[in-house]
């Protein structure tokens, strides 16, 4: 009985998470609570707010103490790709205490954005690199996916509170992932030009990555309430509520469009305190894309060819020059212009990105990705 | 109970727990991305349970109690078998106290080591599984089983002792 007990103790115990899917999952469940925080009713709005800066401050000195200790590691893991030993420092660990430091809800979403962003970059650089392993394709889709994932709660989340920053946030992530897939099709294409082997698997863990790209906003609500906003922006059609009545916004929103059967009011704009808002965090929006362009130009310059350089220079201040349009954000007649522009801001940041990681081998590349896909 | 302690607590219980039930969830559903799915499930929908004004006195039993119902529920998406139905097919009656002594289960280790043990826990019928799992993997008690489940320490012990019985009906069959 003894021995059985002890053979069987023995046998379980082999059977555990591993140091990664532990670390893994704790970061989901630390994710989610952090999405889904106490209320003030569990600990006191003062000592719940203490707590978390308390927490936080406590984070930040350890982050130091990281710091001072190995710093060199930290440092290290940030240039770490999916399958290197320092790569759990660098999204644990370094990411850990980048996101502990994002304290306003715009940061919050600022973060998120860039960190599933980070994840495609890595996707991108590691094929542009002909470096990608079929064997990280599970990690990878497993955080490509639950950073889609979170930004997508965090979405929810602050949509009736923080409308405007989710407006613009979800401008931002939906032009980027939209670059990022466009650059991994023409990875595709470029791959089974040069008909590598394992292109079977190769596609299928292309289609699988960009199908949780499009996980993001799928079912669509938080779409639908941004783009109604900027449809009803200077129109002041009443819109009383975009989620819950679904298929009456829409409707309401064809009248927006179209005009028909609209009542124009001077009192009954719904979102009418947030227009300025979010006419301004758009405008921010695609200064801040502005801004990371500008500071990639300078990375490419010893990469790129001259002519290439020009091109990518022309670009880059026609893209100023349109970004200076929007000083005041966008009005609703000009959403279309506006999110052209987003997503020239998105592609020339992507390409550009890649290309200063990626370095000399970047030949897997071109700028074809700079025009849009109708433009072709 | 204050949000820091509460936290601090929630996340001392996921360090404890989470490979006790992990290996709950993987030897119940012999699936280990299952398994892995439905332990973060379970803290995740713990957390929502605290969230919403909750407390949770003991973490261990009432976490086993979520990854039970969720694994419950995994298995009626798949099929629904009845405890009748089961008796029926395997042709049993209901079990006596007497054979629950360490007699009986001494009688059927000496037929089987640990590695065969587990590989019949693995085509076990799902009623009996969880309590088995429960008693010999998890090495709960009767009594924490009875109140993990929500039963009686009779119906706990009343299925355990199905579940050796459904087992050793096994053993011999494969021995003779």
């Amino acid at each position: 009985m003894k021995n059985f007990q002890e053979q069987l103790r023995r046998l379980i115990g082999t059977v555990k998470l591993t140091d990664f899917e532990r670390a893994d999952m704790r970061a989901r469940v630390t994710e989610y609570m952090e999405h889904l925080p106490l209320s003030p009713i569990q600990g006191g709005m003062t000592q719940s707010h203490h707590v978390l800066l308390s927490s936080r401050l406590l984070v930040s000195a350890f982050a130091a103490f990281v710091i001072v200790v190995s710093g060199s590691v930290s440092f290290a893991a940030e240039g770490s790709y999916p399958g290197d030993f320092l790569y759990p420092v660098k999204i644990y660990i370094n990411e850990g205490v980048e996101g502990s430091l994002s304290f306003s809800s715009e940061d919050k979403l600022a973060w998120r954005v860039e960190r599933l962003e980070r994840r495609l970059d890595e996707v991108v650089t590691l094929v542009s690199r002909d470096e990608y392993r079929s064997s990280e394709k599970e990690a990878m889709l497993s955080q490509l996916s639950a950073q889609t994932e979170t930004l997508n709660d965090t979405f929810v989340a602050l949509e009736s509170e923080e409308l405007p920053l989710v407006i613009s946030a979800r401008a931002e992530a939906e032009a980027s992932l939209g670059a990022y897939q466009e650059l991994l099709g023409h990875l595709v294409a470029d791959n089974e030009e040069r008909g590598e082997e394992d292109l079977e698997d190769f596609f299928a863990d292309m289609n699988d990555i960009t199908g949780i790209i499009h996980k993001v906003d799928e079912d669509g609500h938080v779409a639908k309430q941004a783009d109604a906003t900027l449809m009803t922006m200077e129109l002041g059609v009443e819109l009383p509520s975009v989620v819950q009545e679904g298929g009456e916004t829409e409707s309401r929103t064809f009248e927006a469009q179209t005009g028909v059967d609209v009542e124009p009011s001077s009192d009954t704009y719904l979102y009418g305190a947030e227009e300025g808002e979010v006419s301004a965090q758009l405008a921010r929006a695609l200064k801040r894309r502005l801004e990371r362009v500008l500071a990639l130009v300078a990375d490419v310059e010893g990469v790129l060819s001259s002519q290439e350089l020009q091109e990518v220079e022309k670009r880059v201040e026609s893209f100023r020059k349109e970004v200076g349009h929007f000083t005041e954000g966008p009005s609703s007649a000009e959403e279309v212009l506006f999110r052209e522009l987003v997503s020239t801001g998105a592609r020339l940041e992507v390409y550009l990105r890649t290309i200063s990681r990626v370095g000399a081998d970047y030949r897997g590349l071109n700028l074809d990705i700079l025009v849009p896909r109708d433009a072709r | 109970m204050s949000s820091n302690s509460t936290e601090q607590k929630f996340l001392e219980a996921f360090e404890a727990y989470s490979d006790d039930l992990f290996r709950h969830g993987y030897f119940r559903l012999s699936d280990r991305e299952r398994a892995r799915d439905l332990v973060q499930d379970t803290f995740m929908k713990t957390w929502e349970y605290i969230r919403a004004g909750s407390t949770v006195d003991a973490f261990r039993p009432f976490l086993y109690r979520t990854l039970n119902n969720l694994i419950i529920d995994e298995y009626r998406k798949k099929k629904s078998v009845s405890l009748d139905a089961l008796l029926e097919n395997e042709n049993m009656t209901e079990g006596v106290f007497d054979d629950l002594k360490t007699g009986g289960l001494d009688e059927l280790i000496s037929k089987l080591d640990a590695e065969r043990f587990l590989k019949e826990l693995s085509a076990m019928p799902e009623n009996y599984r969880g309590v088995i799992t429960m008693r010999f993997i998890d090495e709960l008690k009767p009594k924490e089983i009875a109140h993990v489940l929500g039963e009686s320490e009779n119906a706990i012990s009343v299925r355990i002792h199905r579940g050796l019985a459904w087992l050793r009906k096994h053993v011999q069959e494969k021995v003779v």
